[in-house]
């Protein structure tokens, strides 16, 4: 069996002129909480549609679960909870939706429906129509975590939620799923939130993903790096992502070899002014571009 | 399960169907048996035609309505990303909203026509056979034929409605009256142009005259099919059209 739950390889998907998804290269692991981050319009929607069968790739490889989503959408679906519209059937109440979706999954779990009904504090004989947006989006979850699916996709999971409510799903999310050793891929761009959760983070935008990886090696591989004095041409250094010049000082992010990086710039007569940690948002700034002088990062791992 | 949720969506239609062409059937009965009065058959067979003929307008309304239900209603009120995310393929929505619309279509359609059946025995109970083209042709012919009809007639208005849905993202009882009407403008058109030329009726209407040899059309089978397999057309168009298109 493939440790990968989700792989793609030069995945594109065009409109028209827009490329909403262009030469996606990712590897969920199995097992994982993979945070998908990208900015509005980055591409994250439209690739939970094409791995999921929702839309038709316009060209390259993707396995979900080992299968193709081209050919095997059916069976992908039986053992993956999707959240993305988070529009259900507005006359249906929660128990009528908790009625309707038990037909289609054969390991669907009326225990877990009504544990996370209570936990979540869902009005199950309300239709839903009627409830608000973050009682909706509950609703949505519960299905998706109660169908006993190997993969969980969540596109904006959190999204017009309180922080209240946003803890309870976090909460339920990681103890009651992720724990059991299922996939957990959810798309986000509130930053705080992921970070909380996800031990992988794949970056894209413009519908390539700049940049993938444990959380973890990020965070102890990622540095600013601010130096004052003369400073060496240092076009060639592989690893930074951004270059700032400010007022007698130039601030660099590296993705990796910082200790390395102050080195070799020590050597040739500049001076180090502090070396410091990134953060997920900020690692995310600067890969999706928002440093001064942006060069293309490559993935992690 | 999928059912359970089309029933939910088209009960309320089809009790008020079911309450339309009873009353329907009873007022127009009411108005012909005064005509015609109870022993003082003037012609069974146009009583049946006579009284078949006005069923055309609820039966279309039923089927516009129909049409409507179904993933055609979910893409247009966005919760088509939730039920094609459901274990199933494009097809099994499609077939099975088609088999259960013309399930609940055909049962409308067999109870008006039993209904007008033994109303008209009931008014003609003595008049024997019919006489149609020099042959005789028992009631229960006449009966069978006008469940065809209707049941093609209802057929085409639901494929119809049902594939503009599926196109348009809701908003097919819409589309499909427009396509309806500039039908029978179309057929009038050439009706007055090119007197030779007739262009199909989707009614009842047409195959009843056709078979009382009070017009055209000898060949009512092929006709049926012809119509049948048209109506057939719709769902395999709109299946083919889910299967290209990406869900929004």
């Amino acid at each position: 069996m493939n440790d990968l739950a989700i792989e793609t390889h030069a995945l594109h998907k065009h409109y028209g002129d827009i490329r909403a998804v262009d030469g996606l290269e990712m590897h969920v692991p199995r097992g994982a909480v993979y945070g998908f981050l990208g900015r509005n319009g980055a591409g994250k929607t439209t690739t939970i549609r094409v791995l999921t069968g929702l839309a038709s790739a316009s060209s390259g490889d993707m396995r979900v679960l080992g299968l193709d989503p081209r050919t095997d959408s059916v069976e992908i679906l039986q053992r993956t909870g999707l959240v993305i519209d988070k529009m259900l059937i507005p006359s249906m109440t929660g128990n009528d939706l908790v009625r309707f979706n038990r037909g289609f999954f054969p390991r669907w779990s009326d225990s877990h429906a009504q544990r996370y009904a209570e936990v979540l504090e869902l009005d199950m004989k309300r239709k839903f129509k009627k409830l608000s947006t973050g009682n909706r989006t509950k609703l949505c979850l519960l299905l998706a975590l109660s169908q006993g699916a190997e993969l969980i996709m969540l596109d904006e999971p959190t999204s017009g939620l309180d922080p209240v409510v946003t803890d309870q799903l976090l909460r339920v999310m990681v103890e009651d799923f992720a724990n059991e050793g299922r996939t957990l891929f959810l798309s986000s761009h509130h930053l705080s939130e992921v970070e909380r959760i996800a031990e992988w983070v794949g970056i894209i935008d413009h519908g390539k993903l700049l940049l993938e990886g444990r959380l973890e090696d990020m965070r102890a591989n990622f540095r600013r790096v601010r130096v004052v004095g003369d400073m060496p041409p240092l076009a060639e250094w592989p690893s930074i992502v951004s270059t700032n010049t400010g007022e007698g000082t130039t601030e660099f992010v590296l993705r990796s070899d910082a200790d390395a990086f102050t080195a070799q710039i020590v050597s040739q007569g500049a001076t180090v002014l502090d070396v410091t940690p990134l953060n997920l948002s900020e690692i995310f700034l600067e890969v999706v571009g928002k440093g001064k002088t942006h060069v293309s990062v490559e993935v992690l791992a | 399960m999928y059912l359970w949720k089309y029933w939910r969506e088209s009960r309320i239609t089809f009790a008020v169907g079911v309450a339309l062409v009873g009353l329907l059937l009873w007022a127009v009965l009411k108005i012909h048996m005064g005509a015609f009065g109870p022993g003082q058959p003037d012609d069974p067979s146009q009583l049946y035609l006579l009284i078949a003929t006005p069923l055309t307008l609820p039966l279309g309304f039923l089927a516009l309505r129909y049409g409507s239900f179904g993933v055609g209603s979910d893409l247009g009120r966005g919760s088509g990303s939730f039920l094609f995310s459901r274990p199933r393929s494009r097809a099994f929505f499609v077939w099975n909203d088609w088999s259960f619309g013309m399930a609940q279509l055909l049962l409308i359609v067999v109870a008006a026509n039993l209904v007008l059946r033994l109303a008209v025995y009931r008014i003609a109970a003595d008049s024997g056979p019919i006489l149609l083209n020099g042959g005789p042709v028992s009631m229960f012919s006449i009966f069978l034929l006008h469940c065809a009809a209707g049941l093609v007639l209802a057929g085409l208005i639901f494929g119809l409605t049902y594939f503009s849905s599926v196109l348009a993202r809701g908003h097919g009882a819409m589309i499909a009256i427009g396509v309806l009407v500039a039908y029978s403008i179309a057929k009038s058109v050439v009706k007055h142009y090119w007197v030779d030329i007739n262009l199909p009726d989707v009614s009842l209407i047409e195959f009843s005259r056709s078979r009382f040899g009070i017009g055209f059309a000898d060949h009512l089978g092929l006709e049926i099919a012809l119509r049948a397999a048209v109506a057939l057309a719709f769902p395999v168009a709109a299946q083919m059209l889910l299967q290209q298109r990406d869900v929004e």
